[in-house]
Order: C-alpha cells, then structure tokens, then sequence
C-alpha cells in the first residue's frame, strides 16, 4: 500500500499558475519511503519523480481542481483527484498490486522474502492469472530453469534446476503441501487462483519450511487485508478453444476497520479432450472445482485465522497411454499417430485420477513489541488420490489405487526483524498417516504407514551495510512404521529372507506382511552472502547443504506403471541423500537493460534415482523392471533473465536456461533432465492507447543430447515370424520452436471496478512437437493451437 | 498466554507420540490380474486331451533365483520366458478351448474367461502365427462372440498339414479398437491382458 502526503504552498485565490506541489510517497506495507514513484498532472506535461526519502515537488499548478496519476514499476497505477485552494494535508490509502507489466518482477521486498541472500522470483498478478485456467506447474514455466515434468496434458508438477517430486516444496500459506508428490504423474493438489502471491526460490531458502527440498520453493501466500471497511476483489473468467473448455475462478473479501475479515473463493474448470495438431487426444478432458474461505482478525496485538479448502480434480489419462506389456508400447512407439482417431468428447472415460485435498487450518499471532512475532500455526491435510484402470468384471469402475493420506502439522516460530537483521526460529510435529485401501483389488502401490516428524529450524539475516548475510540450519527426525506385503517370488528373488526376515508378522496366502520401524535424521544448513555492488549491480552467492530421508514411495514402491509398462520397485535399504548446492546470482537492476546471471552447481551423494534394472516376463508378456538405488550426481546449470526496454513502446524479455545432469556412479546422464530452453519476448504498446499491449513469444527447446540410455529388446511377431526389435524408451524427440501471442486491453475502469480482456494465443502456427519430459510422448504429440478468451474484473 | 500455550504443546505432543501405531493392513488380492493360461487341446479324431499351462510361478518357494533368469522345471509349464511346447499330428484337426484364471484369490481360483465372455464386446482372443504355413485357426462353430456377431475365440479350431514347427502367440486384448484381423496391429490401441508364446511341433 501507498500513502501519499501532500503539501499544497502557494496564494488560494489567484489566477496565476504558480502553485508548488510537494508531498512524500510512502509504501504503507513496510512504512518506507517509495522511491521512483512518477507523479504526474494528467493533461498537462507537468510531473516529478520521488527521491529515495519519497518525496517529490510539482511546480507551476493552477488552482482548482486536478487529477494526479502516481505510477510506480510495483504497484497499479493510481489516479487521485486533488483540489487546490489552501495548504491540505491529505493520506490516500491505494491498494498494492503487482504492475501488470508481465515481466518477472525480481523484486526485494524487506519481510516477505522466502530467502533474504537468494534471488526470489515473483510472478506479477497477471503472469499468475494468466493461467488461471490451468495449473500451477505451467504458470511457473515463465521462470527461467523451471519446466514441467508431465504426464500427458492435464497433469504436471514443477522441475527447479532438474529436480522434482519431494525435492520440491510447495508452501501455502506458510505451510508445506502434504499429497503424494512422489510419484511423476501426481500433479499438486492445489488452486493457484487460491492465492495472490507467487515467489519462487530454486534451493533450498532459508529452511524454514522444510529441509529436504534441495531443488527448490514454491511458496503461494494470500496478500495481506488491510484493517479498512472493504469489500472487495476477483472474477476471472477463461475461455479455450483447444479443450473446448473453460473456466471461473472468484473472490470475495470482506474487511472491516477492526480488522476482521472474510474471504471466500473459488474455481471452477471444464474442459473436452485436447487436441494436438492432426488429432483430438482422447481422454485428455478434465474438471477442477475448488473452494477457499477464510475468516480472521487482525488486532494491533494479535492476530488470528482460521482457513478452510477444498480442491477437486478428475483428470482423464491420454486414452492411447493404458497398454498392458512391452509390446503395446512399441507399437505405439511405431505409429506416428493413434490408430483410431476418435471425435472430441466431454466425457473423462478410463484411465483416469480423481483426486481430493482438504485444508483446515488455524492460526495465531501475536505480535511483540513493534518488530517481533510469535506465531502457532496447525494444519490439518487429507488427501485421496484415486487412479482409475481400463479393469474387468467386478472390478470395473473400481479404482485400482486408491490412497488417503491424513497429515497434521503443528508449527511454532518465533521471528523478529530490524534495520539491522532479523531472526527466525521455530519447532514443529507432524504426524502423518497413510491408508492404501485393499478393496481396489490390486497390489497396494504404496504400502500403509505412519510417519511421525519433529524438528527445529533456525535462521538468522544481519544487514550490515551494502551486504545482507544469511545463516540457516534445519534438524528434523522422521520417525516411519511401515506395513508392507511382499510377495514370494519377490521375497526370493531378492533374498530378503536374511535381510527383512525378522520383521515379518504373518503370512497370508504366499504373502509375508513386514512391519518396519525406520527412523531418519537430517541435518540442513544454508549460508548466503548478497552484496549491493552499487546502485545497479547486486551479487549474491549462496550455499546449500540439505539432507533427504527417502521417500516411503523411493523405498517401498511395488507396482506396474501403465503409461511405460514397467514394474517399478523399491529399495529398503536406501539411506538419507545429502545435497550440496552453491548458486551465484549477478543481477543488474536498473537501467533499460537489466539481466540476472545464475549459474549453480548441485552435487548429491546417495543421491536417489530410479533405473532400469532387467526385465519381468509373465503370463501377461514382458516388463521392464525399474528399481530405486542411490548414487552421486552433479547437476550443474545457468539461467539467464534479461529485460530491455528499447523505448517507450517497446520492451524485450528473455529468458533461458541449460542445466546438465551428470550420474556419477555409472558415468552417464540423468533422466529427465530439461534440455536447454529459451525463451523470448516482445511487446509493443502504443503512444495513445498506453492500455494496451501486444506481446509476441517465442519458446526454442532444443533436443536433448544428453541421456542415459535405458533401451532393452523384445520379440514381436511380423509377417509370420518372430523379430527383435529394440524399445526406445530413451531418445529424446527433436527440438521444437513454438510461437505464441498475447493482446491485452486495461485495465479499464467499469463498474466500480476495473476490467481487463486478454486475448492469447498458444502454438500460433499449430507445430507438431513432442516434450521430452512429458511420459506420455511416446503416443501423442503436444498440444496444438489454442486461442484463450481472458476476461478480468477487479472489484 | 505463552505460559499457558507451553503444558498444551507437551500433553498433545505426548498424545501424538503414543498413537503412533497402526492396524495391521489388510491383505488384498489382485483381482482380475490373469497369472495362469490353459489350453484344452482334443483331437478330433479322438483321444484324451492335452492340457497346456502357461503359469506365472509367484507360489514357487525355491530358494535363490535371479529375476531375470530364465529356467523352467517340466515341459508343460510354462515359467519366464520358457516356451511350452505342443505336440500335434499332421493333417489333423483339434478343438481348442483357452482359460484365463486369476489363481491368487483367497476365496478359490477365479475363472477369468467368465467375465471376458461377459464384456464379449471389450475382449479378443487372438492368435499369431510365427512360421507356420500348413497351419490354420479359426473360431470354433460353439465360440463365444460380441454383440456385433465377432467371434471371440475362445474355441477354436486348429487346422495341421504337413510337418513342420514353429510358434502361435496367443495375446487377449483388452478394449481393441478393432475385431477383426490376423495381425496384432489391427486391432490397434487396447491393452495385452495376456500374451503368451507356445512351441508347435507338428510331427
């Protein structure tokens, strides 16, 4: 929030044109002075600039009455109506939102930073509402080094510097998101519509969430409600072509002078099947319906807040994706496109995921002194995953995984921050169970267990000049029991009889139930360093040291994955990962050109992967076999922003990014890593209509070259014999250059609010391309064009 | 406040820590997974039939082998990647009837092939022929068929000539986009719920 002080000096009844205008722009939020805010006269070639103490002086006003425009790169524009005739003294209280200029902000926001010495990327309210009607891993592509590991269209979770799964976080509203994010086809469970600001930090932040997520943080946080009389916010409404669907998201908040208030939101999407360029991707449609309310009150002293969600999704799975053994994925590797080509449907038919994720939360501040506060938080996560198969008979419409998992989580933390640093310390229990529902009538995927976690975090940032220094260190112990069958073959075939046999419990029908008792301890530790070089250049150099305890998936996993025909187990005995991570951030931030640098570099030891490891022949034909194991990896890489304003009207953006992926152990390369992207931007506005914008993109994904090759042989039957052909599950598809465009008009003023439309085009030129990090590339191509229709009311 | 928030915090996390066990998880079954083939093999002509298994070996409790090895103990069961064998005449001709079964139900065997007769419309039986050219199948006159009149092969009938050997792969396919055909592309996306190989001597 902006506050704007004005000073009126000058003779009231004259007519002459010589009054002086001075006041102070404050940002309200943190109570600091705004610098580079332009205040101007509209209709009159009559402005100032702030300096760094805010303050400003307009000379040469007439009398009467004027419309001042105050605009500042973070905030929206403010247009004020003063009227001069005497010295007035005058506070205008504007609502803070991010500048719709579509650039990532890299921005330095003194309290609300993840981590105070790593760069922070934010995604400004219109790169996050662009994608209201999608989902959080494809907004976060805007971000240099993040892509999306996907499984087919509707499906995807977020990569950080070639990291997935439980090495990323994602924190909302202060608390870690607790669903099965261990597998590559379990997308977040979360509504992006749900939340106002977006940041990013690729490592591991300043620990105070979680210590074991090595390749980054996505925290998602609800802008703070000013203690005003207000009613006010959000209706967004999409409409796609490509899916034939479309979307409402809204919100509604409530705030009263006593600082209580209420907040309720929602979302709703549709969606038919997708359509790539030549053909309609069967049983790719999707429905999403999630709510939010929140209730609470801010008092000078304390504050409180009670927090409810909801979110829904059934997602069907690209219908060409179920096959039964290694042969069916051949002959879908074989044929350039689905045999049948099907007519679109709105209907989501098997295989599909229905999954439900419940939040209750409460929360308590109290504040101390003017600069310290006391927070305890608990939250309450439910999750059930259901994965629905192509099955038979009585099982039909069963779901053949059906996982609830029931998390609690109770935080306390003590923080406190000045001029001159500020400090950070907390201790949280979690309790955590999982149930894997016997009725689906297949082998549970992931085994039952109860998982109880405790720890402390610690992290203190000292500002003294030009520098700003940050030390963290995180110690949690995880404390797992685990149930699990094993079922004799493969009991034997891996000799667990001298390893597992003591913790046998019984035998059911050729199934021994094993009950283990697993406890971990981990230690994390961040240091950084950022020094203000000057005025325009920043340095920052940051290290990571972070400690993973397997995941319950990463060591017990047994089950056949559809969409690649392979068995994938785990592996019992894996022990803690430890990652190390040093990321240097150089960053110019004024100026028309202005860029950041990034290289980093992550080694990990006992670092936990997944890898071919020979085949499984059975009545139902042949599979492939994968299984978990530790090695040491280096994962090195640079991303590069730069931003240049040409002139006025024109703008450039770009971003890239080249990360390698390096399996020490077996000297060869990582899976899945990214290959090398680039993406580039320009924008044109016009002189007169300063509302309006055209943006035209470019995204170059090059073919990666490097990648470990996991190809086996099978035998198939062809003109009457039999013939060996290999399985290349291990190329990468060709490179691809997809064209996009963005037209955007306001925001307007209507209403009582303001309205903006955006008209936005994905693959402009309908390119046929295949994503090296989608599963399902092996059957269908990507998405073809599609044209969103975006209307936005604020209110 | 801080003072009264502290023995709350102990007595739960007390609470929390002693609860920290679970029931015994159920044991599931693996519902309508196929882990056992039978062919029912009879000669026309007379005699008594020959019964051809084709089983995944989850029960063998024989100590250490490799997972990927390939052994098999007699000729007329099938184990990873052995071939079973099937001996027929020549010029002969023989009624053959498959049986698909789930072996892993606590309640008893179940007879998958009921429920494949059943959703007739989503299933095919079909067989492959690998360097047989005296050789022929096709749908027995009592086969089951789908609601469109396509046999689903269940029975057939298997036509020899003259001597020779080679391999039938026997695939059931789940959800084919297709009926009809001699090829196992044709029948297109829909997923193997079965493929097994047979070695034919026809001496």
């Amino acid at each position: 929030m902006v506050s704007i002080t004005l000073l009126a000096t000058g003779l009231v009844f004259s007519q002459e044109c010589d009054l002086t205008l001075t006041g102070k722009v404050i940002n309200l939020y943190d109570n600091t002075p705004l610098e580079a805010a332009v205040i101007e006269v509209v209709g009159k070639n009559n402005h100032s600039v702030s300096t760094a103490k805010g303050e400003f002086t307009i000379n040469n006003l007439c009398p009467g009455k004027l419309v001042l425009k105050i605009s500042h790169l973070n905030c929206e524009d403010l247009y004020q109506e003063v009227v001069l005739t005497e010295s007035t003294y005058k506070t205008f209280n504007i609502e803070h939102h991010i500048h719709s200029l579509n650039e990532v902000v890299i921005e330095d926001y003194k309290t609300n930073l993840v981590s105070p010495t790593a760069k922070a990327y934010i995604l400004s309210e219109s790169q996050k509402d662009r994608y209201s009607g999608e989902g959080l891993a494809q907004a976060l592509e805007q971000i240099s080094g993040v892509s999306s590991l996907a499984t087919g269209s509707g499906l995807a979770k977020p990569i950080i510097h070639g990291m997935f799964g439980s090495r990323v976080g994602i924190v909302y509203d202060e608390m870690l998101l607790e669903n099965q994010q261990w597998g590559q086809d379990h997308a977040p469970n979360i509504d992006l519509n749900a939340f106002e600001n977006l940041q990013i930090v690729k490592g591991a932040g300043t620990l105070k969430y979680s210590g074991d997520t090595p390749g980054g943080i996505i925290v998602l946080k609800s802008a703070p409600i000013q203690p005003i009389d207000s009613l006010y916010g959000k209706t967004i409404l999409n409409g796609m072509s490509n899916g034939k669907g479309g979307s409402i998201t809204s919100s509604w908040i409530r705030s009263f002078k006593d600082g209580t208030y209420f907040k309720a939101q929602g979302t709703y999407k549709r969606r038919g099947d997708y359509s790539a360029p030549d053909y309609v991707l069967r049983n790719t449609a999707g429905e999403e319906k999630n709510i939010s309310l929140a209730v609470g009150k801010n008092n000078v002293g304390d504050k409180w807040k009670i927090y409810f969600s909801y979110f829904n999704n059934d997602v069907g799975i690209l219908r060409s994706s179920h096959i039964g053994n290694v042969n069916d994925l051949l002959r879908a590797m074989e044929s350039e496109t689905p045999l049948v080509i099907r007519p679109f449907s709105y209907d989501i038919i098997f295989p599909k995921q229905v999954n439900k994720h419940f939040t209750t939360n409460v929360q308590y501040t109290k504040i101390i002194k003017s600069n310290g506060q006391w927070n305890i938080k608990y939250s309450w996560q439910k999750n059930n995953r259901k994965e629905f198969d192509i099955r038979r008979g009585d099982y039909k419409k069963t779901a053949a995984l059906d996982l609830n998992l029931d998390t609690h989580n109770l935080t306390s933390n003590l923080e406190w921050n000045n001029s001159l640093g500020s400090f950070d310390s907390g201790v949280f229990m979690l309790i955590q169970d999982n149930y894997s529902n016997p009725d689906t009538g297949a082998r549970r995927l992931i085994p039952d267990y109860i998982k109880f976690k405790s720890g402390s975090y610690f992290s203190v940032t000292l500002r003294p000049k030009d520098f700003t220094i940050g030390l963290g260190l995180r110690y949690e112990h995880t404390n797992n029991e685990v149930q699990k069958y094993y079922t004799t073959k493969r009991w034997n075939s891996e000799n667990y009889e001298e390893t597992l046999g003591r913790y046998v419990t019984k035998e059911i029908n050729g199934d021994r139930l094993v009950k283990r008792r697993l406890f971990f301890n981990t230690l994390s530790f961040y240091a950084g360093l950022k020094h203000n070089l000057s005025a325009f250049f920043d340095l920052g150099i940051n290290y990571n040291f972070s400690q993973r305890g397997p995941d319950i998936a990463e060591m017990f996993s047994d089950g056949l994955h559809h969409a690649l025909a392979t068995i994938e187990y785990g592996n019992p005995f894996l022990s803690e990962e430890t990652t190390q991570k040093i990321v240097v951030d150089f960053e110019k931030k004024k100026g028309d050109f202005q860029y950041n640098i990034s290289p980093y570099l992550t080694v990990g030891n006992d670092y936990i992967i997944i890898e071919p490891s020979g085949i499984e022949r059975n009545v139902r034909g042949a599979f492939p076999v994968w299984e978990y194991k530790s090695i040491d990896a280096t994962i090195k890489g640079i991303d590069l922003d730069f931003t240049y304003a040409y002139n006025k009207y024109i703008q450039l953006k770009h971003n890239s990014s080249w990360i390698e992926g390096i399996n020490r152990t077996d000297n060869t390369s990582l899976i899945n890593t990214p290959p090398m992207t680039l993406k580039n931007t320009i924008r044109f506005s016009l002189p007169k209509w300063n509302l309006f914008y055209v943006e035209l993109h470019n995204q170059q994904v090059f073919r990666q070259n490097h990648f470990p090759n996991n190809n086996f042989d099978t035998i198939v039957v062809e003109d009457g014999t039999f013939v060996t052909k290999t399985v290349d599950i291990s190329t990468p598809p060709a490179g691809y250059s997809i064209y996009g465009a963005d037209l955007n008009w306001g925001p307007y003023a209507a209403l009582s609010g303001k309205i903006s439309v955006t008209l936005t085009f994905d693959n402009l030129l309908n390119t046929s391309y295949r994503n090296y990090l989608n599963r399902l590339r092996f059957y269908a191509d990507e998405h073809g064009r599609n044209v969103m229709l975006q209307i936005k009311f604020n209110y | 406040m801080l003072k009264n928030i502290n023995p709350l915090f102990i007595i739960a996390s007390l609470l929390i820590i002693t609860s920290c066990s679970k029931d015994d998880p159920e044991h599931s079954h693996e519902g309508e997974l196929i882990d056992k083939v039978t062919l029912t093999i009879t000669n026309q002509a007379g005699g008594d039939p020959q019964i051809i298994i084709w089983e995944d070996d989850d029960h063998a409790d024989e100590g250490d082998h490799d997972h990927d090895h390939d052994h098999g103990d007699d000729d007329d069961h099938g184990d990873e990647g052995e071939h079973v064998e099937i001996d027929l005449a020549p010029n002969s001709t023989y009624d053959v009837e498959v049986k698909f079964e789930n072996t892993k139900n606590p309640d008893g065997v179940e007879n998958v092939t009921l429920e494949v007769i059943e959703e007739a419309d989503e299933h095919h039986v079909l067989y492959e022929l690998v360097g047989l050219s005296n050789f022929t199948i096709v749908s027995a006159e009592d086969d089951y068929e789908d609601s469109e009149g396509n046999a689903l092969n269940i029975k057939t009938v298997w036509t020899t000539g003259a001597a020779e050997s080679g391999d039938i792969r026997l695939y059931l396919i789940h959800d084919p986009d297709s009926k009809i055909g001699t090829t196992r592309a044709v029948f297109g996306d829909g997923p193997n719920d079965a493929e097994v190989d047979y070695e034919i001597h026809i001496e």
